[in-house]
């Protein structure tokens, strides 16, 4: 604008702020003139855990893999393993955790499918750290619709039935819809009623406010510009600014590094023998709770997981139960036979059981305190499950890949 | 000296205030799609945010 004045570049500074902050022209509906019908499209999907209460944010409701098989995981954090070192578990460290997609379980057999040429599978992170049976029941009950070819949930057994399975981490709400889902279907009924009653013996109290953890992200300083809308990464209506949001996210979705941004951080001054006991896991109630004297007296929180098998096989897919690598109980004769106890009676049940708990790890390298990995530990992890898949000949290649 | 009139000034005032005013509109129109574009990149860098700080805030392992 050759010849305009700096006074006259103020005021139309002034009235671009006038427009986006005042009249909200990002607000616009530009649907109805763009002939934009199904903003489904623009949805910004998330490769990770988006909350219990925002399930269909994860990017395996994405309509881009409607046509893709899929592999869902399930389980706590060992799972969820979004970690790409141990400052992913300081607490007390006011330091950014370092931690990536890339770095996680399901990120790694996504690099190792497509470095195989498999393109007709993808696996979906929907492990969440901290999350027991009971909430990873909703999150399968969510997802059930998309009839997912094979689902498998891991863990450091028995960490899924500790807390009475986290049963008071659902909402009444939530326990509603998982009513709907498990006492409605004549073939996991009975389970259901057997596995809901021993929740409430073991004391269950619904919360009727969701927990924090299942929450939105804090506030940041964007949502002043664009308001607190829980909407917002659902898109709901083709705004210009959602439009644009959705193309930054689609852009920076296709350029995504398949590495994490920052170094994997080791820490070899650490004593890998305190520090692996110091973190106290589980916790002294957890403690009296396994050694009673089994972690699931009679199998009632099993019925949890058969419930998953149940429905799996009325869609014709499978569903892996998948005791994960524990550095302290790596040869534990106690613990196998424990495990291998509960293998049998799942397997009964048709959950395919495996137990790589002796899976050697490379402490501080690979493991930084046992049961959680490095982004090393958990490429070893994504490798073993895919041969498991493959063992099995679940995982059939993609027509035409070598 | 003869001196040297550019074409702008020989335009009519009416001319000359309306080319003013439609310098002075696609200045603005340029700066509120720069500051949308800007508000965008930031929501959007927040929500990628927001996807991964979800999974920080942790109750226990």
């Amino acid at each position: 604008m050759p010849g305009l004045s700096p006074a006259a570049h103020l005021g139309a500074i002034l009235v671009a702020l006038v427009m986006v902050f005042g009249v909200r022209v990002q607000d616009l509906d530009a649907g109805a003139f763009l002939g934009i019908r199904d903003v489904r499209g623009f949805s910004v999907y998330t490769p990770v855990f988006p909350g219990l209460a925002h399930i269909d944010q994860h990017e395996i409701f994405s309509p881009r893999f409607a046509g893709t098989k899929k592999i869902v995981l399930l389980g706590g954090s060992p799972v969820d393993s979004v970690g790409c070192d141990f400052t992913w578990s300081r607490r007390e460290s006011s330091q950014r955790p370092n931690a990536a997609y890339s770095c996680s379980i399901a990120g790694q057999m996504n690099e190792l499918l497509s470095a195989a040429g498999v393109t007709n599978w993808r696996v979906f992170n929907l492990a969440r750290n901290g999350a027991g049976l009971t909430p990873m029941l909703y999150v399968y009950a969510q997802i059930r619709s998309l009839q997912p070819e094979i689902v498998i949930y891991g863990d450091d057994f028995p960490f899924l039935f500790l807390d009475n399975a986290d049963a008071n981490d659902l909402t009444a709400a939530q326990y509603a819809e998982l009513e709907e889902h498990f006492a409605a279907t004549a073939q996991t009924a009975g389970a259901w009623k057997a596995y809901h009653e021993h929740l409430v013996r073991r004391g269950l109290r619904p919360r009727f406010t969701p927990a924090s953890w299942t929450d939105r992200p804090r506030m940041m300083a964007s949502d002043l510009i664009f308001g607190r809308d829980d909407s917002a990464s659902a898109v709901r209506r083709a705004t210009i600014g959602n439009l644009l949001v959705a193309a930054f996210a689609q852009a920076r979705d296709n350029t995504r590094v398949e590495a994490p941004l920052l170094p994997i951080r080791f820490a070899p001054l650490r004593n890998w023998e305190v520090a692996a006991r110091a973190e106290p896991r589980p916790s002294s109630d957890d403690v009296a709770e396994i050694a009673n004297p089994s972690p699931d007296p009679g199998f009632a929180y099993s019925q949890g997981l058969t419930l998953i098998s149940t429905l799996q096989r009325l869609h014709g897919g499978t569903f892996w139960f998948t005791a994960f690598p524990d550095y302290d109980r790596r040869g534990d004769a106690e613990a196998a036979a424990t495990l291998t106890a509960f293998g049998e009676y799942w397997r009964a049940h048709h959950v395919l059981f495996k137990s790589h708990v002796d899976l050697e790890m490379r402490p501080v390298y690979e493991t930084y305190d046992g049961v959680h990995h490095t982004l090393y530990g958990n490429r070893i992890i994504a490798a073993t499950l895919l041969s498991d898949l493959r063992a099995s000949g679940l995982l059939e290649p993609s027509p035409g890949s070598p | 000296v003869p001196v040297i009139e550019s074409s702008f000034e020989k335009q009519p005032p009416l001319v000359q205030r309306l080319k003013a005013l439609a310098s002075f509109l696609l200045a603005s129109f340029l700066y509120t799609m720069a500051l949308v574009l800007i508000v965008s990149a930031l929501r959007a860098q927040q929500i990628a945010d927001g996807q991964l700080t979800i999974n920080f805030e942790y109750r226990a392992f």
